[in-house]
């Protein structure tokens, strides 16, 4: 007979089960968040490091897992992502410090980082296994702990990777509980766990609508908005370099990054050109017909088709009973109009880029805030030129906060063909609703507490040459601090003590347990 | 019952004084803490013992009963019963060895009579012996829980780790069963108490005498482990399990036997059971019980806790050399040793003015007994820590005006 108190009363859906649910893993990551705060700059390097190599070996590996699983994006692209969100991400960060204490003696300030404490990760379907290690890497970067929730297409995987990352992230000497993730996640429980008092701030990476529940839920939450990049190729850009751009950055993987181009829009006077060079590069360009037939089988009544998500352009081609030749990258679907009534111009997570021919840059420009107008506010756009004055003027006017330049927009914009911060959380600030307008780093989850001296010159400021980056705030005094207590989840306590001799007392014992429950930190 | 001795007497009143005085009406109570009539907060390291090892009224153990009741009652004890089945079952796989058969009770008193009688029954013999620390062993009650007269005379009390005169006795007196409390044994290094329990064992073993261990205090995770004897490898002939297991929601406790210890119910399977021992819906909660318990979230949380107070103990100690003259820890089963009963008494009086609640030790009067729940948070744990920093401040100045060397 199964004992399960479930097959008698079962209380598990209800929502006092689920917040006590999400409290107990809140719970358990506030006391390894405490824990692992106090740790020092070294500390922190090793276990991160550790991390990022161990997630930069499994690249492949998760790549080909998260594909198998969600049927979304390609095999080598996320590979390549995988491996840019672990050692790539460290190696960006390398120089930054989330841990130590600054020291400003002109303005006779000191900072000190405090880590946010627990952070709740959303973890999408499209780019699973790179989100996670992203997330991880950041809370692990700034000392925080972090309750991942994979998305249920990516459930496996997801969690998979997590249970790995946090093994490695604890072998390395970090504390128990400091990566957790949710093995069977569903909506009310991932709203219990966005709504709890002991959740600091919500990394909400996914669908709009997880996104603004997160927004709606009381706490901090640094989230992102959809995209629908405008791509505009000047007439002054070298074309056959846009077009390979545009080419690399629509077909990698399979454009499931939000990040991609969704409508090319050009100029007359150069688009028999680029046309031209966007077929060299591998594009298969529509005509009236073929565009309807793409256009009928991305878009239903209900909207996007999730079908196509992340397939490659042959399969599209030939669910939508276009024949195309098989080498073909993207699908190119000229429209005549951007805006609602032309669905072609909202966002598809595939590789199908809309082409509109503005006949001025002035009305190209206007387009592209058109478009962003319906969907993409506060993400990303793009941009082929060389005339100053058209950049300057593009950037100025489109409701983005990244403008990618001469650069693919897939990769440019997440940070990892451009030097912007890589990321996988695109923040869409004002224009896009959000709190954050930046590529979501470590240091949108510290915050650092001001030590303010008076101005007056006769306050000296004072001598902090020993406080090096490995120093630990409770080795400062002699006295002990009541309120600064070193302790780990590993080491067990008094009831298995090492193997002492007969002769050793037992407070010299628990001397030793203190101690080795204090060293478990200096590892 | 033995004379209760003077010092036990002083305490009690003490105890009984200082509560009164702090006007401890309770009005309500939530998670850790308790409010009296006067909405003053008291943090509960009380616990009763661990009986809110869960918190006051966890909302799913309020949930599961509340729910239970839609499907469940008492129970007619007359009969079997799935919620009891399944708790049993529950204990069943949770327990080592094969401790496997589950008598009912509605209190723990009655858990223990029911254990007593059972190894009467079985041994044919009478005598109970109860096993202490032997730094309390004179001033401990033999667990006698009864009002029988005439039974008193057949308990009696030993130090746990005075084996030879345990064999003395096994081999002069009519010895029925030991009785092994292991929150008593916490101040001993405990890799002597795990090879002076495997010599008891070995020695009831010898002496057909059953091995009772009452884990009503230091079971569901209190030790660090699920139950103490986990930590030694210990399997005992009859397992008591109380307090925490009603969730302090509804009263149950549990009597939990061996194929040997349980051959007394064969024949008459309800002769054992009380109406009210077993109810269903007390079964529910401590199933339910037994669930959180469980959770990986749970078990990695106590060991923060109990950690955290290594750690901070160790240190408080260290800033309190005189007044705290040693700290017995396992899990969260803590014990904080004072240097007498007059300090103990003003410690745990200055704990109640600064709103913490502790436990006076009932066999020991210098020793205070200090519970956390396994599910308290960091925030509040520290709390308590930052006030019993305090309370040692007051009690150590107090003490140094008589006392110079209570002083910090």
């Amino acid at each position: 007979m199964n004992t399960s108190v479930a097959n008698l009363v079962d209380i598990s859906k209800s929502p006092i089960a689920l917040c006590s649910a999400a409290e107990s893993m809140l719970e358990r990551a506030n006391w390894a968040g405490q824990s692992y705060s106090q740790f020092n700059s070294s500390q922190v390097d090793k276990i991160t490091k550790a991390v990022a190599d161990a997630a930069y070996e499994r690249a492949e590996h998760y790549a080909q897992w998260a594909v198998k699983e969600t049927g979304f994006g390609v095999t080598k692209d996320k590979t390549l992502k995988n491996q840019l969100a672990s050692r790539g991400l460290l190696d960006h960060y390398k120089d930054q410090n989330f841990v130590s204490a600054r020291f400003n003696d002109r303005d006779k300030i000191i900072e000190l980082p405090k880590p946010a404490g627990v952070i709740f990760a959303l973890i999408p379907s499209t780019n699973p296994v790179a989100t996670v290690y992203f997330k991880v890497l950041l809370a692990l970067m700034t000392r925080n702990a972090v309750v991942m929730s994979p998305h249920p297409a990516a459930r496996e995987c997801s969690g998979d990777a997590i249970a790995y990352l946090a093994k490695v992230a604890e072998e390395a000497g970090a504390p128990s509980g400091i990566i957790q993730v949710i093995s069977k996640p569903n909506i009310p429980l991932v709203d219990a766990f966005m709504r709890s008092e002991k959740t600091a701030v919500i990394l909400a990476t996914g669908g709009n609508p997880m996104v603004r529940a997160a927004y709606s839920s009381s706490n901090p939450a640094l989230g992102v908005g959809p995209g629908n990049a405008p791509v505009f190729v000047d007439k002054s850009a070298d074309l056959n370099a846009a077009a390979q751009h545009i080419i690399a950055s629509k077909s990698f993987d399979n454009s499931v990054l939000c990040t991609s181009e969704s409508v090319l829009i050009t100029l007359n006077e150069c688009q028999a050109e680029l046309s031209t060079a966007l077929e060299k590069a591998g594009a298969f360009l529509c005509n009236q017909e073929e565009t309807d037939a793409v256009r009928r089988y991305l878009f239903h009544q209900r909207g996007f088709n999730i079908e196509a998500i992340g397939r490659d352009a042959t399969w599209i081609a030939e669910q939508a009973g276009v024949k195309v030749p098989p080498s073909s990258k993207i699908l190119i679907t000229p429209i005549q109009r951007i805006g609602p009534e032309e669905k072609l111009s909202k966002e598809k997570l595939c590789p199908v880029l809309g082409m509109f021919i503005a006949s001025s840059r002035q009305q190209a420009i206007s387009l592209a805030r058109q478009q962003l107008r319906m969907s993409g506010a506060g993400h990303s756009a793009a941009l082929h030129a060389r005339d100053e004055k058209v950049i300057m003027a593009y950037a100025q006017a489109v409701e983005v906060y990244r403008v990618i330049l001469n650069a693919p927009c897939s990769q440019g914009a997440a940070g990892f063909a451009t030097n912007l911060a890589p990321s996988f959380t695109i923040g869409t600030g004002y224009f896009g609703r959000s709190s954050v307008g930046e590529n979501v780093g470590p240091k949108h989850l510290v915050h650092w507490t001001r030590v303010a001296y008076a101005k007056e010159s006769s306050e000296i400021f004072g001598n902090f040459d020993n406080f090096n980056t490995d120093y630990n705030a409770a080795d400062l005094t002699d006295e002990k601090p009541v309120t600064n207590i070193h302790y780990s989840e590993q080491n067990p306590p008094s009831s298995t003590p090492p193997q002492t001799q007969d002769s050793v007392n037992e407070s010299d014992i628990r001397r030793m347990i203190v101690e080795e429950i204090r060293n478990a930190l200096k590892r | 019952m033995n004379m209760i001795s003077e010092p036990f007497q002083r305490q009690e009143t003490n105890t009984q004084s200082s509560i009164a005085n702090a006007k401890l009406a309770i009005e309500r109570s939530a998670g850790y803490c308790l409010y009296t009539v006067g909405e003053k907060r008291f943090i509960d390291l009380h616990l009763d013992g661990g009986t809110f090892n869960l918190g006051h009224s966890h909302p799913e153990l309020v949930e599961v009963l509340s729910q239970a009741t839609k499907r469940f009652d008492m129970g007619n004890h007359h009969f079997p019963s799935m919620a009891r089945d399944a708790l049993a079952q529950a204990l069943t796989d949770i327990t080592p060895g094969d401790l496997k058969y589950t008598v009912y009770a509605s209190s723990d008193s009655e858990a223990l009579e029911i254990a007593y009688k059972s190894a009467r029954s079985v041994t044919e013999k009478t005598t109970i012996v109860t096993l202490c620390n032997p730094a309390s062993v004179l001033q401990a009650e033999p667990a006698t829980h009864t009002s029988d007269q005439l039974q008193e005379s057949q308990f009696t009390t030993l130090a746990y780790n005075d084996s030879a005169s345990l064999e003395q006795l096994f081999k002069q007196a009519n010895v029925a069963a030991v009785v092994l409390d292991p929150c008593n044994l916490i101040g001993s290094k405990s890799t002597d108490i795990q090879k002076v329990l495997l010599l008891i064992k070995q020695l009831c073993s010898n002496y057909n005498v059953l091995l009772i261990v009452n884990e009503m205090r230091s079971g569901l995770m209190r030790s660090g482990k699920m139950w103490a004897i986990d930590h030694y490898g210990l399997i005992p002939d009859i397992l008591l399990v109380g307090k925490g297991i009603s969730g302090g929601l509804y009263p149950i406790s549990c009597c939990i036997f061996t194929e040997k210890s349980s051959s007394w119910m064969t024949g008459c399977a309800v002769q054992h059971i009380a109406t009210t021992g077993g109810a269903e819906l007390g079964c529910i909660v401590a199933l339910k019980v037994l669930e959180i318990c469980q959770r990986g979230e749970v078990v990695s949380t106590v060991q923060y806790i109990a950690n955290f107070y290594t750690v901070a103990l160790h240190d408080l100690q260290n800033n309190f050399r005189q007044l705290l003259i040693e700290v017995r820890q396992q899990g969260v089963v803590i014990e904080l040793v004072y240097p007498d009963s007059q300090s103990a008494t003003l410690m745990f009086d200055n704990l109640i003015t600064l709103g913490v609640l502790v436990l006076r030790s009932t066999t020991e009067p210098k020793v205070l007994q200090f519970n956390p729940g396994i599910l308290m948070s960091q925030a509040l744990c520290e709390e308590v820590l930052n006030r019993l920093h305090i309370a040692s401040e007051h009690t150590a100045a107090k003490r140094s005006l008589s006392r110079t060397e209570a002083g910090k």
